[in-house]
């Protein structure tokens, strides 16, 4: 993927997906980096268009024949707001996948999908399995296809903030590729650029005992998923999504972890990733 | 879960060990329905009060209350002396 500069616009034509970025020259070079290595060419998406004028104040941003949004950008680290709108409108539009807000890795060819509010330690539980030899999928957004059980990669590079580091005892192994601000992007070196089929989906609740692994039934992790950012949230495509997520719940073994980024999570939760 | 039911399916009903988890697709609502639950939602096939006391164990109180819960869900509905519990699709 080449980013094409055509007048103040670059234009990024990734596979599956256009997205074209009027906004000045760091930002747009920010990401661009952000976003080279993603690929949709399994759920193509209708192109999207961001504005985002000098100053930085407001981001527009219009999906081809769709919505167009305005929301105003933080003045520090508004990095983070930005890319959460290029994934936000993507989740908008998925077609093949549903989607739910989740970190995910993979060991052994099975992936884990790694549920829980914003803050409850995705990173952090992601980056201690990544030490443990798991491969990087996503940080933000599990793409799932219920028809076949797999998550497909999101391969965005993992926003760590200085808490989320230290709660993970280090950075991962990779390349920081921007930096805005406390935030580091970083892309881990280990990753895995195909679906992969799923084996775990782990929700982190507050912790009710340090470093715990508890089994969670099928239906109160369907429950949970419809309470969390998943594609229930979009009327149109609700009972798609609902369907699609019993299918996925059906297959795969559902837990509750505590203790989200400690050492112990990470080693409960990998001994079950390569259990039989 | 389809005998006696209504006609327009209003929700979508995943089986999952046991328990059933419904989607409720006009208030966009998920609702997890507990062993006891889904047996008394199971059992309004049109059949009174009476009649569900005599096929459902439990006390005429655990009854009422589920049936009170049931129909707040809009899972259930009266029709005259009867319960009828409303169309689930399953997925």
């Amino acid at each position: 993927m080449t980013p094409v500069a055509a007048g103040s616009e670059t234009v990024l034509d990734l596979p599956g997906w256009t997205v074209r970025i009027e906004a000045p020259e760091r930002v747009a070079q920010s990401l661009t980096a952000l976003l080279s290595r993603l690929d949709l060419a399994s759920d193509p998406l209708p192109s999207l268009r961001l504005t985002i004028p000098e100053g930085g104040r407001w981001m527009a941003c219009r999906l081809k024949g769709r919505e167009s949004w305005q929301v105003s950008l933080p003045p520090d680290q508004p990095l983070a707001e930005i890319l959460g709108q290029c994934v936000a409108a993507a989740t908008m539009v998925l077609r093949r996948h549903v989607f739910a807000h989740a970190g995910v890795v993979a060991m052994g060819d099975q992936a884990t999908i790694i549920v829980g509010k914003s803050g409850s330690g995705k990173t952090a539980t992601a980056i201690r399995l990544l030490a443990r030899g798991a491969l990087y999928l996503s940080d933000e957004v599990a793409l799932i296809d219920a028809q076949s059980g797999t998550v497909a990669p999101l391969l965005i590079p993992m926003a760590i903030k200085p808490w989320t580091e230290q709660a993970a005892g280090g950075l991962p192994d990779g390349d920081d590729v921007v930096t805005d601000g406390r935030v580091r992007y970083r892309m881990p070196s280990r990753m895995c650029a195909r679906p992969v089929p799923i084996r775990n989906i782990v929700l982190l609740t507050p912790a009710r005992r340090p470093q715990g692994l508890s089994p969670m039934s099928r239906g109160e992790m369907l429950l949970a998923l419809g309470a969390h950012e998943t594609s229930l949230v979009h009327r149109d495509r609700l009972a798609e999504a609902f369907g699609g997520f019993a299918r996925i719940v059906r297959r795969a073994r559902c837990y509750a972890g505590q203790g989200a980024g400690s050492n112990g999570l990470a080693d409960l939760l990998a001994a079950q990733s390569l259990s039989p | 879960m389809s005998q006696s039911r209504e006609a327009t399916p209003l929700f979508l009903a995943a089986h999952l060990d046991g328990d059933v988890v419904l989607l409720d697709i006009d208030r966009a609502a998920i609702h997890l329905l507990d062993a006891w639950s889904t047996q008394v939602w199971s059992a309004c096939t049109g059949k009174s009060f009476n009649e569900l006391r005599a096929v459902l164990p439990g006390s005429t109180r655990r009854l009422r209350q589920a049936l009170r819960e049931l129909e707040t869900l809009g899972l259930v509905r009266r029709a005259g002396e009867t319960w009828v519990a409303v169309e689930a699709r399953p997925v």
